[in-house]
């Protein structure tokens, strides 16, 4: 299998740990990546509200070079690029006002996309039947004992799109591949509850309550810990982590993974490959009493 | 808030807004369709213990026209676009894609200028500059000079950890983005 992939800014920046234990899990599974040359932002929601149209070319210069390089599939580890790659594809495909000035945008800088290019998410390639076959059959050390609380956050499962791989409300793709991992996923109340997003930035105090509401949540549900495929979740919950304690005066100490880090574990690669060594919440002391 | 903390009075009423509203978001192929007030929008949003006005309440107001209460609102700050409303409105109504356009009228209007304007428009710059998004750079941006030096002992540990960079990362690309930037952005410069 090979996919153009499409790392996202916090590859480079609060989530490189995601990325680089992204790129090992593929390698080992024989799936072929080709960055997409020169990427840039995909606007993200915030470009939106701004304005749409600017959003619209900021993606579609990414999905145009997709096409120049002759693929048919961008993928991306990032659940906000995932979001926003969708909705600027569908908004092309609908509103020819956005669409004439997006193509007056790509001219400029001599591109041009025809619109189908296809998003999926490094989760959904990852957990089709097929890929799930893939990983059961090079498990080296399943997650045996290992208690996770699957947390997909919002940007990957709303809003619902045409070709939505999971279920907005009740999704399963993570569950699934904790079982084949051999670890136990447990039933998490909050598992597409958001986490406040950006919103941490401006308003702090209302960014922590709702992160600590999710480990808390994940706490008192038995979780050892906390599963995500999305980079500014991680942010929210494993680096602000400390800043929760601290506001709040409690003790979490609950370490968050990317889930290719726990694909990674499985399937053999020694934790200092898989960076650990970025979380704020070290996972290290959970790994070694679970013999992991 | 369960109810409204102001009065409304008729000052404060546009007759146009919900018009006005509900073409923008025609123009984005949305619309406003009836909401019958059940509700379920505001207990499915996570962040409605921070807002003055639950999104509910915000649904009403626009009918009503009282767009200086909506617009001045927390709310549509506070809304971290999760579109958990959105999936479970029985009436089909996209809350979501309604407070992101309200922000949008928001933005646009120096009468409605709030603070949290700032974090799009620095976001926006640093899209610009770089071509890509880097937290540090937007944080910097965006917070007091005193905000930052609390924060600095914390940053040096994100810092160790590989967390962050110094300098803001640039995608070899930021020409391009720059110049599909003024393309947009000229053009509607020049409709105006």
């Amino acid at each position: 299998m090979k996919y153009a992939y499409y790392p996202g800014c916090s590859a480079h920046t609060s989530g490189k740990e995601y990325d680089k234990s992204f790129r090992l899990v593929a390698k080992a599974l024989d799936i072929e990546l080709v960055d997409v040359p020169d990427w840039s932002c995909c606007g993200s929601h915030v470009t939106y509200v701004f304005n749409p149209a600017l959003a619209a070319s900021l993606s579609a210069r990414n999905l145009g070079l997709v096409e120049k390089i002759g693929g048919e599939v961008i993928l991306t580890t990032c659940s906000g690029c995932y979001q926003t790659l969708k909705r600027s594809n569908e908004l092309l495909k609908h509103d020819g006002v956005v669409q004439s000035k997006v193509k007056n945008a790509l001219e400029a800088i001599n591109l041009n996309y025809t619109g189908n290019v296809r998003v999926r998410h490094a989760l959904e390639a990852l957990t089709t039947d097929e890929a799930l076959k893939a990983i059961s059959a090079k498990l080296t050390k399943p997650l045996k004992g290992l208690k996770v609380a699957p947390y997909y956050g919002c940007a990957i499962v709303r809003p619902k799109f045409e070709d939505s791989f999971d279920d907005p409300e009740n999704p399963q793709s993570l569950d699934r591949l904790l079982k084949v991992l051999g670890a136990e996923p447990i039933p998490y109340i909050d598992k597409v509850r958001c986490c406040g997003g950006v919103l941490i930035m401006k308003h702090e105090k209302v960014g922590l309550e709702m992160v600590r509401r999710l480990l808390v949540d994940a706490k008192q549900a038995g979780a050892d810990c906390i599963v995500t495929p999305c980079a500014l979740c991680h942010l929210n919950l494993d680096i602000m982590q400390p800043k929760v304690e601290q506001t709040f005066k409690t003790t979490l100490n609950m370490p968050v993974f990317f889930f290719t880090q726990l694909i990674g574990l499985a399937l053999g690669f020694p934790s200092h490959q898989l960076g650990f060594d970025k979380h704020m919440v070290p996972p290290i002391s959970l790994l070694q009493a679970k013999n992991l | 808030m369960t109810t409204l903390s102001r009065k409304i009075t008729s000052d404060m009423m546009d007759p146009t807004f919900e018009t006005t509203l509900k073409n923008r978001l025609g123009e984005k192929g949305e619309k406003i369709p009836l909401c019958f007030q059940c509700g379920v929008c505001s207990g499915s949003c996570p962040v409605v213990f921070a807002m003055d006005y639950t999104p509910r309440q915000i649904m009403e107001l626009i009918k009503l026209g009282v767009k200086e209460l909506v617009l001045n609102s927390s709310t549509i700050w506070l809304c971290a676009a999760c579109y958990s409303c959105s999936v479970r409105c029985p009436q089909g109504v996209d809350l979501k894609q309604v407070m992101e356009t309200l922000k949008e009228i928001a933005i646009e209007d120096p009468k409605y200028s709030r603070d949290e304007k700032t974090f799009y428009e620095k976001f926006i710059d640093v899209v610009k500059k770089n071509g890509r998004m880097d937290e540090v750079a937007l944080y910097v941006k965006l917070m007091p000079k005193s905000t930052v030096m609390r924060n600095l002992g914390f940053g040096f540990k994100l810092y160790q950890k590989g967390k962050i960079n110094l300098r803001p990362v640039r995608s070899n690309a930021a020409g391009d983005v720059a110049k599909m930037f003024e393309n947009v952005l000229s053009e509607e410069v020049q409709k105006q």
